[in-house]
Parts: C-alpha cells; sequence; structure tokens
C-alpha cells in the first residue's frame, strides 16, 4: 500500500492505492488551509481505511511546484508519517501526477504531445510538456513561465492521489529508485532561478519551488 | 511512568526539536538558517521557511538518536503553534501532525512564549505558582503573570522587540546579524556609562509594564553619526539602558503583585548584563529569580516539549485534529484552540 499526499494547489488530497487499485481518496478544498485540513483528512478517511489493510509501504508526496506554504505541508506531513511507520518518503513532480492522469484518459489515441499547466500566481504558469507514445516521457520542465503555452493544454488538473499512489506503487515494484533534485545546472524559474530535474519519476522529497525566495526582513508579530 | 515527549520549534530560523522525559531534558537538537540569513541582515521568511523542510527531517532523527529512544518510545507530541512566522510555523505543525497522526499518540499546539518559561523546570524544577515571566527575543518583549494555568498578559513592547533593538544596533556600530552575543561580547571593552541613552517608558505610569525600543535604536544611530564615540562603549552604553529598562519592569511588575519568583526567558535573556542585572535587583527585592541557561533560552524544541510534558501532567486534553498554525497567538493561552 501507498499512501500519497499532494499540497501542490489549493486542494489537500491524500489517497491510498497499491498495485491492485486505488483504495481511499479525500480531499479538502482551502489554498490557505492545507494544515487544518490534512490531519483531518487523515483522521476522518486514511486512519479508519488502513485498519486491517496491507501495511504502507511507502509515503509519496507532491513536490510540486506549486505555492510555497502549502507545498511545504504536505512534504512535512509525509515525512513525519514516513517516519513514524519506518517507511521511505518519495517525492513525485505534481505535474508530472497530472499527466499521468491525462495520459489515462487519452490511453489508445495516437502518439501527441500535451501540456500541463497551473496557476503559479504573477501571470505565470508552473508548466510542463509530455509526449505520450505507448509509454510517457516529460520532454520539458518543470518551469515557470509567463509564455503562451503550447496547445493542447490540460490547466489545473485535480490530482487523484489514489490513482497516484497506483503509479507509485508500480513504480516501485519496477525498482525505480528516487533521484535527487539538483538546485544547479538548468534555468528553470522565470527569475532565472536554476535546479535540473531528471526523467523520474520518482525523487527525493526536496520542493520544486522554480522562484527565489523573495527578500523581505522578517517583523515577528507582537503577541 | 514519565511521558515521553517530542517538542517541535519552528517559530523562526530555529529548527528545534527537543525530548523530555518526565522532567528530564534527553535531548535538545537544533538547526539553524541563522548564516544564511546573516547575508541580509535579518531574518528572510521564506528563507527560514525553506531551511525548516530540509531541516526538520533529520532533526527529528537526531533528537531521537541522542535521548536514546526510537519514535515508538515517544508518548506525546508537542509543536509551537504561534506566535510565530507563518511559514516557519506551518512546516513544524505539519511534521508534528505526521509524526502524531503515524504513530498514533497526542499532539499538543502550544504557546511559544509559554514554552519560553515551561523549560526553566529541565533546569531548576518545578515551576513556582504564581510567577512573574519576562520574555524577550527577537520577536517579543512581553512581561506575564502566570498563575494556575492562566497567563495574564502585564506588558508587551509597543514597537520594536528587544532582540531586533539588539539587531539593528549591530548593524548601526558594524557587527554582524544575530546581533545581540556580538554586542554581548563588545560590551565587555565598553564603559555602560559612556552614554546616557534613553529609558522608554521607564516612568510612564500609563505603561507601566511596556516597552518601547525605537527610540533607543534612533539615538544610538544618532550617536553613531554625530559622535566619535567607541563603538563597545557604544554597545556597552545600549545594552546597559536595555537591561536597566527590562529589570527595572520586572521587579515593578514582581513587587505590584504580590509575585516573589521572576522567570527570564527568550534568546535576549542570554545576555550577560541582563542577566547579572536582573540577578542584582531581585536580590536586592527579596525575589527568586530563575534563568535558563543560555541554550535553553534561545528557540529550541526541548522549551516546547518541556511545555507538553508539564501539560500532560495537568491533564491537560490534547489539541484537535484541524488546528492551525498562526502568526497572532492568543496570549492568554497555553493551547491553542483551548
Amino acid at each position: 500500500m501507498i499512501l500519497a499526499v499532494d499540497t501542490s494547489s489549493a486542494v489537500t488530497v491524500l489517497g491510498l492505492g497499491d498495485a491492485t487499485g486505488p483504495r481511499v481518496r479525500a480531499r479538502a478544498e482551502g489554498a490557505r488551509r492545507h494544515a487544518e485540513e490534512i490531519d483531518t483528512l487523515f483522521a476522518s478517511a486514511i486512519a479508519p481505511a488502513l485498519v486491517g489493510a496491507p501495511p504502507v509501504r511507502a509515503v509519496a508526496v507532491g513536490i510540486g511546484p506549486g505555492p510555497y506554504s502549502g507545498l511545504r505541508v504536505g512534504i512535512a506531513f509525509g515525512i513525519g508519517l514516513a517516519r513514524a511507520w519506518g517507511v521511505p518518503i518519495l517525492g513525485v513532480c505534481s505535474l508530472d501526477v497530472r499527466a499521468w492522469q491525462v495520459a489515462d484518459s487519452l490511453a489508445g489515441s495516437e502518439p501527441m504531445e500535451f501540456t500541463v499547466a497551473t496557476d503559479a500566481r504573477r501571470k505565470e504558469n508552473y508548466t510542463a510538456r509530455y509526449r505520450l507514445d505507448g509509454h510517457l516521457e516529460r520532454v520539458w520542465g518543470p518551469v515557470v513561465s509567463a509564455d503562451d503555452l503550447p496547445d493542447p493544454v490540460h490547466r489545473d488538473v485535480e490530482i487523484d492521489p489514489a490513482a497516484a499512489a497506483v503509479r507509485v506503487a508500480g513504480f516501485i515494484d519496477d525498482g525505480c529508485v528516487p533521484q535527487p533534485v539538483d538546485d544547479e545546472l538548468a534555468v528553470h524559474g522565470s527569475d532565472a532561478s536554476t535546479f535540473a530535474l531528471g526523467p523520474g519519476p520518482l525523487f527525493l522529497p526536496t520542493p520544486l519551488y522554480l522562484r527565489q525566495p523573495d527578500i523581505t526582513i522578517a517583523g515577528l508579530a507582537a503577541p | 511512568m514519565s511521558a515521553v515527549v517530542l517538542g517541535i520549534e519552528t517559530s523562526c530560523d530555529e529548527t528545534g526539536v527537543g525530548v523530555v522525559i518526565g522532567r528530564d531534558l534527553a535531548a535538545n537538537v537544533l538547526s539553524t538558517s541563522i548564516e544564511e540569513q546573516a547575508r541580509f541582515g535579518g531574518v528572510v521568511p521564506e528563507v527560514a521557511s525553506r531551511a525548516h523542510v530540509d531541516a526538520i527531517g533529520p532533526v527529528i532523527d537526531e533528537a531521537c538518536a541522542v535521548a536514546g529512544v526510537s519514535l515508538r518510545d515517544i508518548d506525546a507530541i508537542a509543536v509551537t503553534a504561534g506566535p510565530g512566522l507563518v511559514g516557519s510555523l506551518l512546516v513544524g505543525v505539519s511534521a508534528a501532525k505526521g509524526l502524531a497522526a503515524g504513530l498514533g499518540v497526542d499532539v499538543y499546539g502550544v504557546n511559544h512564549l509559554a514554552a519560553h518559561v515551561a523549560v526553566d523546570e529541565l533546569q531548576h524544577g518545578e515551576l513556582p505558582d504564581p510567577l512573574i515571566a519576562l520574555l524577550v527575543s527577537g520577536g517579543h518583549s512581553s512581561l506575564l503573570l502566570m498563575s494556575g494555568s492562566k497567563v495574564e498578559p502585564l506588558g508587551s513592547t509597543l514597537d520594536d522587540a528587544a532582540g531586533e533593538a539588539f539587531d539593528k544596533v549591530a548593524r548601526l556600530i558594524g557587527l554582524p546579524f544575530p546581533g545581540g552575543p556580538h554586542i554581548d561580547r563588545a560590551a565587555e571593552l565598553g564603559r555602560p556609562d559612556a552614554v546616557a541613552f534613553p529609558r522608554a517608558l521607564a516612568h510612564d505610569p500609563d505603561h507601566r509594564y511596556d516597552f518601547s525600543f525605537s527610540g533607543l535604536k534612533t539615538a544610538v544611530s544618532r550617536v553613531v553619526r554625530e559622535q566619535r564615540i567607541d563603538p563597545a562603549d557604544v554597545a556597552a552604553s545600549f545594552q546597559e539602558a536595555v537591561a536597566d529598562v527590562l529589570t527595572r519592569k520586572a521587579i515593578a511588575a514582581c513587587r505590584d503583585h504580590g509575585v516573589d519568583h521572576l522567570v527570564l526567558g527568550g534568546g535576549v535573556a542570554a545576555n550577560s548584563r541582563l542577566r547579572a542585572l536582573a540577578q542584582d535587583r531581585a536580590d536586592a527585592a527579596g525575589i527568586h529569580l530563575r534563568v535558563p541557561r543560555a541554550d535553553l533560552c534561545t528557540d529550541n524544541g526541548a522549551m516546547v516539549a518541556a511545555l507538553g510534558a508539564r501539560l500532560i501532567r495537568q491533564q491537560a486534553a490534547p489539541t484537535e485534529p484541524g488546528f492551525p498554525a498562526t502568526s497572532t497567538f492568543d496570549v492568554h493561552r497555553v493551547l491553542i484552540g483551548d
């Protein structure tokens, strides 16, 4: 069994699945409520489903790209869960996960390319391009960009965490090992920030920020 | 049997995880982004948040290793839920929720300020009741009256926190960030009476327990700009002014409320002059002063674990799922949602 978590968008999702198929999925909306929703969803949907179920083999977390604070909620929750269970934590590119779902919906179609995109604010997109030809391959990205996107564009696809868990279970069974996210080498951010993401599909749980931090000095709120 | 509590602190730029068994400190592990922050002369919230998510897992592992416990031995998780930088808090709160969910144990979302007081139990035993707490750090300057489970805020800073003033003054006299320890060292070579810096609100009856440090910072700026004074003398005189106001008001709060125990906490409580002056004035007033050792004064996970352990002893109900991280924690409360 794989537990999948993603908080790369305004929707918090958790799901369970294994090689036999999806088991449970839970979702809650709220762009600034990931931390409030994530343990509530776990307690209400995931914990009951784990009773009598096969043990969880790994926790898979969406590493984005996505709005930073929300993104970190899912990753940090996954870090805690994985340590508590003594299982590996794996990162998956949240755009790849959306592309897996698009590919599933296009099964049997002619070879084609498509773009996946989500809102990166500041009139930009988090985006990546994929080729589907029997198997799915990321052609470029993920990047953050204000450029026009090549068609067809699948925008803001909501992640199905149970389907993601099924995919990850398959990758593990195929012997995939998580790759590091290199923070140098290639320009991927509109602010010239750099990193390099291998083809995957599994990564270490390193957030894909794609932008340098905005530099404003903190002033803590008075109690 | 004593509860084993793991505490997580991520309210600013320190990723801290501590393990407390009963009232005994078993581990206090810290990872800091201070060197990275020093490039900017202050804490950059997004830089701190990024550092927290990178550090939280390894720091949890190291804390358990140092304590000689496995996560399976943990009876409860305590985590700072506020006040602080919300992006930073979210990392600790989320990791704590994940740990608690995976282990099937209770989680306590606690007030950072109350944790700064509770940490003293690890060094000096059970906290007296009632007590006055003087909490001074880069984010807070507060005087609290604590009695039973009640926290009554008596006063706080009207502008800059004391630690913030140390950082700004350090910059003015060419010392690096964070300013506190550098000013403390520089002041050893200076004269505390070299410059008579203002003691804001020292005798203001409308703000008997409040503080103000922005005028002091401006005064230092003027002196540095207009006079050729040894930076060590500036550091010593500035430090004296801060320590004077803080201790004067803390002792006044004790006397006014008939409380004979004063606890200092927060990063600025590591300042040597503040500790010495507080001791002198407490002794003169017949007040028992408790100051945790320096590494327990600055932000750390042990203080959060200590508060969690205290709450368990008091049979406080754990925090329900769904609690947030909040930048403005109600100072009256020890537990979020309480």
